[in-house]
């Protein structure tokens, strides 16, 4: 064994490039999760899961509750495609043992390969909270909720985004360690807990500590500041910042782990 | 006859403390077990305790023990699914389930004690969770006949053993079980009566709450830990805990004979 670091010959990376990995990871998507599957388990468990902490939170807190659990939800609903469906992206290429073509690939760098073909999870959590406010708020009698939300949705589209960074993170950090699944499902809940989508900030201290570095905290405080009619551009620009912040995490695990693949001389994520 | 017994006894415990040990190494268990009753008792009591006080029509129905056995019940169903109903289609994925259906122990024994041990140790550490949230966020925990709890506890893991039998014959017909299980957890959050009152439901929706035996359970080991017996609730969660076994016998035999006449056991 070397320790010699063998770095493949770099080529021009061409737009049609970019374009072709972002198809393939379209295509991907559907294969491993079929459109009927995509309509009949994927978006009715969103819509669902919705629906239940708008509920829960009605039970818990009455009509205000209600209202406060149907906003949070709506963003809480994002982690299933962006940190437990994006999960799925590395732990494909580690199945498939395909993970030596890209450490070896000429023109493209292993994180805008993964960046890229994680781009569907962002557009299915978007395309959840579109669905769930179209058939929640009619029947959880919040239609005038939903109506103000409509001007807000870039907002959590921008959450989808920030939300789907993190789980790029935490799937490449944890895709060695045979914790890939696992660690989408804890980033969930985490964001359950301490993205302020069910329990209002500044409950319980050690909760809003850990809120703090997680997507959709500060996201889901603009939507409610903005139906508040306060300002909330300070809290979007933190958002934004939470997001970059995850994907520049990313960029570092996946370059580390392509560095020590080529190192060692190993095709897998470990 | 009773160490042919003794023989089926042992079948059904080996496979349990097989199954337990096998999830013992998988990480994946620790969400429904750990991770999600904990976060969800969190997030529920600090709702229900709110920093400034509410008004009457704001007020909700429920209260810490309902939330801790809620919790409990959400949890151990989550952990049914993903454990118990995913026995055979991990079997089938390890390429052992063909040589439990020709070995010379009944396979669906083998079934039980690994549903049963998935149960069993699933209930022990999503009690000791819920147990430890409560202490930390200092949520007063009621245990006022513990006998009764206990009962209610093995009630509790004996339906989600029978249930998760079930399930893991059904899930085992499709390639996307483990989106189906996903789908699955949140029809029964929301009209199971686990922690969403079945009153608060429209009235068309309230009845599949009496199909689920960790409702009825539910009930029982609330009654219990306030200091109360409800037989009713303890004969409909024993009830419906043998009528799940039952369907899951029928549905066992029919998808092995189906997968047995078409060649299909390791496809």
């Amino acid at each position: 064994m070397t320790s010699e670091i063998v770095r493949p010959d770099r080529r021009i990376l061409h737009f049609s490039h970019i374009i072709e990995t972002a198809r393939f990871g379209i295509r991907e998507f559907f294969v491993f999760q079929p459109p009927h599957i995509v309509l009949t388990t994927l978006l009715p468990r969103a819509v669902l899961q919705c629906l239940f902490f708008t509920m829960l939170g009605g039970v818990l807190g009455g009509a205000a509750g209600r209202e406060y659990a149907f906003v949070g939800s709506l963003a809480g609903i994002l982690p299933l495609a962006g940190t437990v469906g994006v999960s799925d992206v590395p732990a494909h290429d580690k199945w498939s043992a395909t993970f030596y073509r890209i450490r070896t690939a000429s023109t493209m760098q292993p994180f805008l390969l993964y960046l890229l073909r994680c781009l569907p999870f962002p557009v299915q959590g978007f395309v959840t909270v579109l669905l769930s406010l179209v058939i929640v708020a009619p029947v959880i009698g919040l239609t005038g909720t939903a109506v103000d939300l409509v001007p807000l949705l870039p907002l959590y589209f921008l959450m989808a985004m920030s939300t789907t960074a993190a789980g790029m993170a935490g799937a490449a950090f944890a895709i060695g360690r045979r914790a890939d699944v696992f660690m989408g499902n804890l980033l969930q809940y985490l964001i359950l807990l301490a993205g302020g989508v069910f329990l209002p900030p500044g409950r319980v201290a050690w909760v809003d500590a850990i809120g703090i570095v997680l997507p959709i905290r500060h996201g889901l405080a603009a939507v409610r500041a903005a139906l508040a009619g306060e300002p909330w551009l300070r809290l979007v620009a933190t958002e934004v910042a939470v997001g970059l912040g995850w994907l520049a995490a990313t960029w570092l695990i996946v370059a580390l782990l392509a560095r020590r693949a080529r190192r060692l001389g190993h095709d897998e994520y470990i | 006859m009773p160490s042919r017994l003794v023989d089926l006894g042992w079948v059904v415990w080996a496979s349990a403390r097989m199954q337990a040990q096998d999830l013992r190494g998988n990480k994946m268990v620790w969400i429904p077990t750990i991770v999600q009753p904990a976060v969800l008792f969190v997030i529920t009591f600090g709702a229900l305790a709110p920093a400034r006080p509410r008004t009457a029509d704001q007020v909700g129905t429920a209260d810490s023990t309902s939330l801790m056995v809620g919790v409990l019940l959400m949890a151990l169903w989550g952990a049914t699914i993903w454990t118990a109903g995913g026995v055979m289609r991990r079997e089938l994925l390890q390429g052992t389930l063909a040589a439990n259906f020709a070995g010379v122990r009944p396979p669906q024994l083998v079934l039980l004690g690994k549903c049963f041990g998935s149960a069993g140790g699933a209930t022990l550490v999503i009690v000791a969770t819920v147990v430890v949230a409560a202490m930390i966020q200092r949520a007063p925990i009621r245990l006022s006949h513990p006998v009764g709890v206990s009962i209610g506890l093995l009630v509790a893991v004996a339906s989600a053993t029978t249930l998760g039998m079930l399930m893991s014959t059904l899930f085992v017909l499709t390639r996307h079980g483990h989106h189906l299980s996903s789908l699955m957890m949140y029809p029964v959050y929301l009209l199971g009566g686990l922690l969403i009152p079945t009153d608060v439901l429209p009235e068309v929706f309230r009845w599949p709450a009496a199909l689920v035996g960790l409702r009825w359970a539910g009930d029982f080991l609330v009654h219990a830990a306030r200091g109360s017996i409800d037989v009713v609730a303890l004969t409909a969660a024993v009830g419906l805990t043998v009528a799940y076994l039952f369907l899951a016998g029928i549905a066992f035999s029919a998808v092995s004979a189906a997968a047995r006449r078409r060649g299909t056991l390791d496809l």
